[in-house]
């Protein structure tokens, strides 16, 4: 036999348990979103745009390891904000949710440009050269020498940060990877040619 | 007859484990450290040494220090860098590109152009990345080059070739093997030897480049490009007869672990940029001038083009166009 006052006041008691039991998974809920929402430069330095695009204008440059706060999802891009207020898009790929190993030097090297240009996040390539043992190892080959430079030419290379966008932007590659590649702005095609003679191998 | 000596050798094995296991390598490290010179070197050759040695993970300084002697033995052994140009930056483009899909990212990657007919790619640790002129020209489109510098990517991500010198370096420190030079400048002139010698000849053990053809083949999908550029670069090279890829497992057995990868892929596809790969071919730049957008003021801090003087690049475009200074060494 059930007892009507009994089953209301049991619905009175756990009434309030379940609403402080959905309040506080609300609040998890809510701390979960706002920390995913910060997400981090996962490459060694990227740039902010106006708009999503390799020919929109920079924002920022940003090096790895910058928190930056999501604004919002668009495909393979993302709008962030940087914690000093500036706002701009980035590819969705070059961001991690967790704060990755940051590079001390270059961290080191990107404060010191944001310091010199007056606040703008930037970054310098660094050269870094053969070890001392290697290099020591190169020095007792003469033969190796000029590879030794040859090696060291190609670490200082490395390609403006615009071009690498351009290149996946008309190539439909990377953040583009959706969207068909821009060919018109290559040349025409013509039959293939090898860059080289490739010879057989005697 | 079972003799004292192997009997003594197992109680200090059994000791030695037990110690190591007690301190974990790091405290033998140091225990080590405190000992004087002779004692140390003859603690450092025995299952001790071997056991901190082998637990002891590579630093990333130390892959750095050795991939910028493997690069430079790489360069000498195969004709030498080309210097710049259209080529050099196509694959330095498609290479950052990969790079940053990768699962190291935050590597210094560096990318270069061999001046070698041989149809081949090799890579360093730490990430120096290399693929002859052969192997450019063998390539029909855009997919199927950025598919053979993705499998050296590859290797460096999962740190193969560091797996392989450390274990040289552990050996070498129980046979001793060192000579009186190379003690005066530690091991490590005659570790990069032993490891350029066997790897330019014998490659990279054999279940390793599988992986790496696994790892290119994903890194082409997230990158964008047709995850089907190196297994068709591979099958083609392979049925063209070319001694392909030296330092590199037989063709057969590698385009088929691709087919069955791609198979459970599914149905994805990706670009192959036959245009692009031809045009760069004929000398074109990877990436053509464009004016400026109106609204786009100039960035002050814009860093000059790698190959800010036009005539070095024809300069070296020129070049690219000679034959290979040698047939490899390799």
């Amino acid at each position: 036999m059930s007892n009507p006052n009994h089953t209301l006041r049991t619905s009175r008691r756990v009434g309030p348990a379940a609403a402080g039991v959905l309040a506080a998974l609300l609040l998890v809920a809510m701390a979960s979103a706002a920390m995913a929402s910060t997400v981090y430069l996962k490459v060694r330095y990227g740039t902010l745009r106006a708009a999503m695009g390799s020919r929109a204008a920079k924002v920022a440059r940003v090096v790895r390891g910058t928190p930056m706060e999501v604004v919002a999802e668009h495909g393979g891009f993302i709008e962030v904000k940087l914690e000093d207020g500036r706002q701009g898009f980035i590819s969705r790929s070059f961001v991690a949710d967790t704060l990755p190993k940051v590079d001390q030097r270059m961290a080191r090297l990107g404060r010191a440009a944001r310091d010199a240009s007056g606040g703008g996040v930037t970054v310098t390539a660094g050269a870094r050269g053969l070890s001392p043992e290697a290099k020591a190892w190169t020095d007792r080959k003469p033969n190796m020498l000029e590879a030794a430079e040859a090696v060291e030419r190609m670490e200082q290379r490395l390609p403006p940060l615009d071009a690498i966008d351009l290149f996946m932007e008309q190539g439909g590659l990377g953040p583009w990877r959706g969207q068909p590649a821009q060919l018109a702005l290559t040349p025409p095609e013509k039959a293939a040619t090898p860059p080289a003679p490739a010879r057989k191998t005697p | 007859m079972r003799g004292s000596r192997p009997d003594a050798a197992r109680t200090g094995a059994a000791l030695t484990t037990i110690l190591a296991l007690a301190l974990g390598a790091p405290g033998c490290t140091s225990l080590i450290a405190q000992l004087p010179d002779d004692q140390a070197e003859a603690v450092a050759r025995g299952p001790l040494g071997v056991f901190v040695a082998n637990k002891t993970p590579v630093s990333d300084d130390e892959e750095r220090s050795w991939g910028g002697a493997v690069a430079t033995g790489v360069v000498q052994r195969n004709g030498g860098l080309v210097k710049g140009g259209p080529f050099v930056e196509y694959v330095e483009l498609i290479g950052h590109t990969l790079a940053m899909h990768c699962d190291r990212p935050e590597l210094k990657w560096h990318f270069g152009v061999l001046r070698n007919a041989r149809v081949n790619a090799v890579s360093a640790p730490g990430g120096y990345v290399f693929v002859t002129l052969g192997a450019m020209g063998a390539a029909k489109d855009e997919s199927e080059l950025a598919g053979v510098i993705a499998h050296e990517i590859g290797h460096v991500v999962a740190r193969h070739a560091v797996a392989v010198i450390k274990d040289m370096k552990t050996k070498q420190r129980v046979v001793g093997s060192a000579t009186e030079e190379d003690k005066k400048s530690g091991s490590f002139a005659a570790l990069m030897d032993g490891y350029l010698s066997d790897y330019l000849t014998n490659g990279l053990p054999r279940d390793t480049e599988y992986e790496a053809d696994a790892i290119g083949t994903d890194l082409l999908r997230r990158a964008g490009y047709d995850p089907d550029g190196l297994r068709r670069f591979l099958a083609r090279i392979n049925s063209g007869g070319d001694k392909l890829m030296s330092t590199h497992p037989a063709s057969d057995e590698r385009v088929a672990k691709l087919e069955a990868q791609l198979k459970a892929m599914g149905d994805v596809t990706g670009k192959r940029l036959v245009a692009r790969r031809n045009a760069v071919a004929k000398g074109g730049a990877p990436v053509p001038k464009l004016p400026p957008p109106p609204d786009a003021p100039a960035p002050p801090d814009a860093p000059a083009p790698p190959n800010a003087d036009k005539a070095d690049a024809q300069a070296a475009a020129k070049a690219d166009t000679k034959p290979a200074a040698k047939p490899g060494s390799d």
